[in-house]
């Protein structure tokens, strides 16, 4: 209790309130305070996931913006610039064997809050988040439904995988493919997406050897799958 | 170890690889194993971070956008239109006392994953990110120098008044403007340290909203509301 009726918290528990979490939690496991831990990671989870919502809402709601102002090519060249900068991270994943890429895309898909699944079989990996934390959570929580409102694309298009009323945040995971091809030929992964966004997991390939990726993936963004040197 | 010698994991494998970090801390923690705990929860960090700031990157580079194609105004508005639809959480904020009020915002503080400052005397607490973990991180980075990242060139509401300003740090006074102008008074009051990015912002909570002084209404033409006493409880 504070000694002073005019304050609501003692030194010691305004200083406990600015530390970060993940210091609380090694500071439980080392006092051996299991309990105490348990309770601090689902702490640090509350804490990321507001964040991760609201950044990404924020995100959404600018891209719909530029789509009532720019429409499609302002969707599209807003997102050419960001993920162009973005690009060093296909740099890391492309330096990397396809066992780490999956694990690195797993990883990924984990910081969006939710669980994945990782199949394997002789050509690919399969990475899919079974409630998307991206723009599948945004989807089931109405955000693109009366008020929020957030745009759907109208017309089929490259960023659309060519459907139609296309939810604009799932535009960037083809924007993701698309500089990846532009930069190097080839895609790092290419994704499944289901009939209905929304209402089924996208599956993100990553192909052992990219000369199997099926040409289909390239042939939808007018693309030309290039030849390419084995890399197995 | 794999089944064949075309896979790289094993099902097991696989199947951790897809676990929620924060699962796999209490499954280590029922297990005893308080070494695997604390290798997860930094696991754990560095998987929200990634994702905290491919975000930042990308809200940055599409403020970028905004501007660039539409202006100053159209970023305002664009913002404006993104922080309204909060009024709900808002709303659920101003019914806290002061004293919870403050508990929340360092909780949102810590979600940028970085250290928080908090400070109380007997009219307000005092919250600071040290470094900032958003704006602040994107100074850091020397995204503004490099020109990766956008300023806005004429003083205005969004800037404080300042020239030169990040684009992103403009989403502060939104925060403290959307607030004043639907429900009167703000939920918190920020003061840019003059250095922004250099020195931590302070956002105040005013533990009675009738104290807080009226220069922070000012800055962005607005009237300070009629004194309505609520001490201790806005």
């Amino acid at each position: 209790m504070p000694d002073n009726k005019n304050r609501f918290f003692t030194k010691a528990e305004l200083k406990q309130m600015g530390v970060e979490t993940v210091e609380l939690i090694q500071q439980a496991v080392d006092a051996g305070k299991q309990e105490e831990t348990k309770k601090l990671a689902s702490r640090m989870y509350r804490e990321a996931f507001f964040l991760h919502e609201s950044y990404r809402d924020w995100i959404t709601s600018l891209l719909s913006y530029i789509y009532r102002n720019n429409g499609d090519r302002g969707v599209y060249e807003a997102l050419h610039e960001a993920f162009k900068q973005l690009s060093p991270v296909m740099d890391t994943y492309r330096s990397v064997d396809v066992g780490r890429q999956a694990e690195m895309l797993a990883a990924g898909f984990r910081g969006h809050l939710t669980s994945v699944v990782v199949e394997e079989d002789d050509d690919k990996f399969t990475v899919m988040m079974p409630l998307c934390g991206s723009a599948g959570r945004s989807i089931a929580n109405k955000g693109y439904e009366n008020p929020t409102n957030f745009a759907k694309i109208k017309n089929p298009q490259k960023l659309t995988f060519g459907k139609r009323d296309f939810p604009v945040f799932c535009t960037h995971c083809a924007m993701e493919e698309i500089i990846a091809m532009e930069k190097n030929g080839y895609p790092v992964w290419v994704i499944d997406i289901p009939e209905k966004v929304g209402a089924g997991p996208c599956k993100y390939h990553i192909y052992k050897d990219p000369e199997k990726i099926p040409i289909k993936y390239y042939r939808r963004y007018g693309l030309k799958k290039p030849a390419l040197k084995r890399n197995k | 170890m794999t089944e064949t010698k075309k896979r790289y994991f094993t099902e097991s494998e696989l199947k951790e690889m897809g676990a929620e970090s924060v699962k796999l801390i209490e499954k280590a923690i029922d297990a005893g194993d308080l070494e695997k705990a604390k290798k997860l929860a930094h696991r754990m960090y560095s998987e929200y971070l990634s994702t905290h700031n491919i975000f930042w990157d990308w809200l940055i580079s599409t403020l970028g956008f905004i501007q660039e194609e539409l202006g100053d105004e159209a970023v305002y508005r664009s913002m404006y239109r993104a922080f309204e639809s909060l009024t709900a959480l808002a709303d659920a904020y101003r019914n806290q006392d002061a004293g919870q009020k403050a508990k929340l915002l360092a909780a949102g503080f810590r979600g940028h994953l970085t250290p928080v400052v908090v400070e109380e005397d007997d009219e307000k607490f005092t919250i600071m990110m040290t470094p900032c973990g958003s704006g602040g991180r994107a100074i850091a980075s020397k995204g503004y120098e490099t020109g990766k990242f956008a300023k806005i060139k004429k003083p205005q509401k969004m800037t404080f008044g300042k020239k030169d300003f990040p684009i992103y740090c403009a989403h502060c006074a939104l925060q403290d403007i959307i607030p004043m102008e639907t429900g009167g008074y703000p939920l918190w009051v920020m003061e840019d340290p003059g250095n922004v990015g250099v020195e931590p912002c302070k956002f105040y909570i005013y533990k009675n909203p009738d104290d807080i002084p009226v220069r922070f209404y000012e800055r962005f033409g607005l009237k300070k509301p009629a004194p309505k006493s609520t001490k201790y409880n806005s």
